[in-house]
């Protein structure tokens, strides 16, 4: 049992959540946004696969792996637009489309894996990616060096974003509008406020950062997309906005947690343990913080008024 | 600044449909002036505050501010212009504090960011300049009604406003947050400002206005000084048009009380006293008009009868002897209280069921289809053949979707619903609004017939023509309280229609 919780706290789980955290946080840092505004927005894990896949595919063609994250950018923001026109102006109902999204995203990362890469299951291809970066100053301190040190770009950037992202949240007039259109849009609309522009562009930010999230999926360390890729990691960045009410940093806090179990089922996969329950950890602990941050509800349920 | 009028309309005219909602309005308004504007529910004033704020456009006409045409592109022009409006349900936004409720949409910026420094002082100096002493970093969430609406005045003056059109402002304040908002009135008035006060009661518009405005159906009646009319002539400017619809109501016995209401009072969600301490009774066979101008009270009264709120602790109703005000909709159907909602077709339907669900709704379960619980198909188609002959709705098949009828066809559904149910008593909400006259013609006959049959009837209208023609006696609902009107025709209309606004008979 002390190896279990020796593993908890070893600085390679902190090191590995640090790291797996990082898609959640550069989606969140735009999808806020789009909850503040709110849109509940269930197709984010397809955005997230399929911009993985054009990352790649962005690399592998220049060789080059900032190329490859702009490959992912544009095709979140493509994604977002086409999301937006079908949600906000043909009227389609938002979670119909984002299953239809998710569904289509799979298959069609899979098509196209056999199409280009002539592969099937997973494409290990000759591409650039994100390496990891020794920095000096944190090379010889204990603990936060294991943790911190030796990470990629894209780790480095991803809490810088959700900084960002709070700032413009709750210092810029942008912000504050988005904020007060979902509070109650027709009070935003009598002061002003373009409701349907404050959607576009927030649907479109969180285009481009889910689009980013993609990249480190298939690029960071290692060039490769395999089917699936993702598996949920766009639902965990939905879960972390709803969980933490579209706050950044709330969010984010959250996003850590999930990524800290998914670190666990890492750590604890060398014990002699069922990996299939240890598998369920990051599924199972989105259930356990659901409830708990929802627990005060209970009273209410059954309300018809709610 | 030596324009007379700050702001004038030129034959505005506006229709929706073939209502003209609008019709020729031609309006002055003296600068530095409460200007009250006074008319019956859909009298047009909401129309028109919505084209001055560009909510509407106007078909045609135009709007002079300060001498000048304006023509607005987007509500914020309408601001940017000057006028602000504080809407009758408020615009504020749950969640945020008072102050970022009035600084929404006109930050004061500092370079990307918001310059909270400044936008924080520009509204501590209005509140200062204004008496509106604000908890400005407390979440409105919670805040009194009187409190949110000076958040309302505070954020239009924030944009820049020198007209303010304060839309019914006294319809959810307490008497106490009516003295408040007038004298916040009056000090806008000293400090330059110009009121725009919308209102259908007449005892304020007495109390506040140094100019009066009368719309009835669409029109501009006239302006006139509150020293030229009194109480009396501007009711009688208000509704009085001409009676076109009679009906042939022959005079029967009343029998013995089937409802008696005692102290009855409600409270809405927002826990402000609605219904406050009525009495009254019905009797058999008897039909019991309650008149009165909307949002007196009325719909809290019928909800609260037909059991969809509760009222407060020390109300009684009784039914036949039996205090009922604990039960719910379900147990009213098994006394035989029918209802006919004022919503028809948010709750007296279901607009995507068929007709025949819609006939049954509501009784499947109050007496049942048998068996208990399984539907018998012929049972209830039979019943709603039934519904559809004798009450001469107008449809293909009893399969068809209620939302594909007209509303009069609805109303004649929803109505022959429940009167086919053998009810003792029948609670009707505006049971002919926004249906042709030939449909109303046939409701009110039913409606007299069953009567004769010995139904009670308690119904709650807007339409006072509609009071007089049919009740046996008249109340008048104002402000939460219950006042009699006499017996029909006991009361002329424009006597009735004084009660309506506050006025009392022997002022």
């Amino acid at each position: 049992m002390t190896e279990y919780l020796k593993a908890m706290i070893n600085p390679v789980t902190f090191s590995a959540a640090f790291r797996l955290g990082t898609p959640l946080l550069i989606g969140l840092s735009g999808y806020c946004f789009s909850n503040k505004v709110g849109i509940l927005n269930i197709a984010l894990e397809s955005f997230m696969m399929i911009s993985a896949f054009f990352s790649l595919l962005g690399s592998y063609l220049f060789l080059n792996q900032y190329i490859g994250a702009l490959f992912g950018i544009l095709s979140g923001i493509v994604l977002s637009i086409i999301y937006g026109i079908l949600v906000f102006h043909l009227g389609a109902n938002g979670l119909i489309t984002g299953v239809g999204f998710n569904l289509s995203g799979w298959g069609l990362t899979t098509m196209l894996l056999v199409a280009i890469f002539k592969t099937r299951g997973a494409a290990n291809v000759d591409a650039s990616y994100f390496a990891s970066i020794d920095i000096p100053f944190l090379r010889n301190i204990p603990f936060i060096s294991d943790v911190f040190n030796n990470q990629t770009i894209l780790v480095y950037i991803s809490p810088m974003l959700i900084l960002i992202s709070y700032f413009v949240m709750y210092k810029t007039p942008f912000g504050l509008r988005a904020r007060g259109i979902g509070l109650n849009s027709k009070a935003a609309e009598t002061a002003g406020i373009r409701v349907i522009r404050y959607q576009w562009v927030s649907m479109i930010v969180s285009g481009a950062t889910m689009g980013l999230s993609g990249a480190f999926i298939s690029l960071n360390t290692i060039a490769l997309f395999s089917e699936n890729m993702t598996s949920g990691r766009g639902f965990l960045v939905l879960a972390s906005a709803m969980v933490g009410k579209g706050n950044p940093i709330i969010s984010m806090l959250v996003a850590y947690v999930f990524s800290y179990f998914e670190a666990l089922t890492f750590t604890w996969s060398s014990f002699p343990i069922n990996t299939q329950l240890i598998q369920m950890l990051p599924y199972v602990a989105v259930l356990i913080v659901l409830f708990v941050t929802n627990f005060k509800n209970i009273k209410n349920a059954g309300d018809i008024d709610q | 600044m030596s324009f007379d009028y700050i702001l004038e309309t030129r034959d505005i005219c506006k229709n929706f449909g073939k209502l003209a909602a609008n019709d020729r309005i031609s309006l002055k308004i003296k600068r530095n002036t409460i200007h009250s504007i006074v008319g019956e529910n859909g009298a047009g004033k909401s129309t028109l505050m919505n084209i001055l704020t560009n909510i509407h456009k106007a078909d045609s006409g135009e709007i002079l501010i300060n001498g000048k045409e304006v023509k607005f592109k987007s509500t914020i022009d309408a601001a940017r212009q000057g006028i602000g409006m504080v809407y009758q349900e408020f615009m504020l936004m749950k969640g945020f504090t008072s102050f970022e409720n009035i600084i929404v949409g006109f930050e004061e910026k500092k370079g990307i960011a918001i310059d909270f420094k400044e936008s924080r002082k520009k509204v501590e100096r209005i509140c200062d300049e204004y008496h509106f002493p604000l908890p400005l970093d407390t979440l409105i969430d919670d805040l009194p009604v009187s409190v949110l609406q000076q958040i309302e005045i505070v954020k239009v003056l924030y944009r820049g406003a020198e007209i303010i059109i304060l839309d019914e402002p006294t319809s959810s304040l307490t008497p106490q947050g009516i003295r408040g908002l007038f004298s916040a009135i009056r000090a806008l008035r000293d400090l330059g400002k110009t009121v725009l006060f919308i209102t259908h009661k007449l005892k304020e518009v007495f109390e506040i206005s140094d100019e009066i405005s009368v719309l009835r159906d669409g029109k501009l009646i006239g302006t006139y000084q509150p020293s030229d009319v009194n109480p009396q002539k501007l009711a009688n400017l208000m509704v009085g048009r001409e009676v076109i619809l009679k009906a042939n109501k022959a005079p029967h016995e009343v029998g013995e009380t089937v409802l008696k209401v005692d102290n009855l009072s409600v409270y809405d969600k927002d826990g402000i006293e609605r219904v406050k301490g009525v009495s009254f009774d019905i009797k058999k066979g008897e039909i019991l008009g309650i008149a009165g101008v909307a949002g007196s009270g009325q719909q809290h009264l019928s909800e609260a009868l037909y059991g969809l709120t509760r009222p407060k602790q020390g109300s009684s109703i009784e039914f036949n002897g039996e205090e009922i005000s604990r039960g719910n909709p379900l147990d009213r159907h098994k006394n035989r209280i029918g209802y006919v909602p004022q919503d028809r077709i948010g709750s007296g339907c279901n607009v995507n069921g068929t007709i025949w669900e819609n006939c049954i709704m509501g009784y499947h379960k109050a007496r049942g289809f048998d068996p208990p619980w399984l539907l018998n198909y012929k049972q209830a188609h039979d019943f709603s053949r039934k519904v559809v002959e004798d009450f001469d709705v107008k449809i293909q098949t009893i399969e068809d979707r209620v939302g594909s009828l007209s509303g009069g066809n609805i109303q004649k559904l929803i109505v022959g619903r429940e009167f086919s149910q053998q009810n003792i008593l029948l609670i009707i909400e505006d049971p002919t609004r926004g249906i042709d006259v030939g449909a109303i013609e046939y409701i009110w006959e039913k409606l007299l017939d069953f009567a004769a049959q010995g139904v009670s009837v308690l119904m709650i209208s807007h339409d006072l023509n509609e009071v007089m023609q049919l009740s046996d006696r008249i109340m008048v609902m104002y402000d939460g309280h219950l006042y009699n009107a006499g017996n029909y025709l006991e009361l002329t209309e424009e006597q009735i229609g004084l009660i309506m606004m506050g006025g009392s008979l022997h002022e």
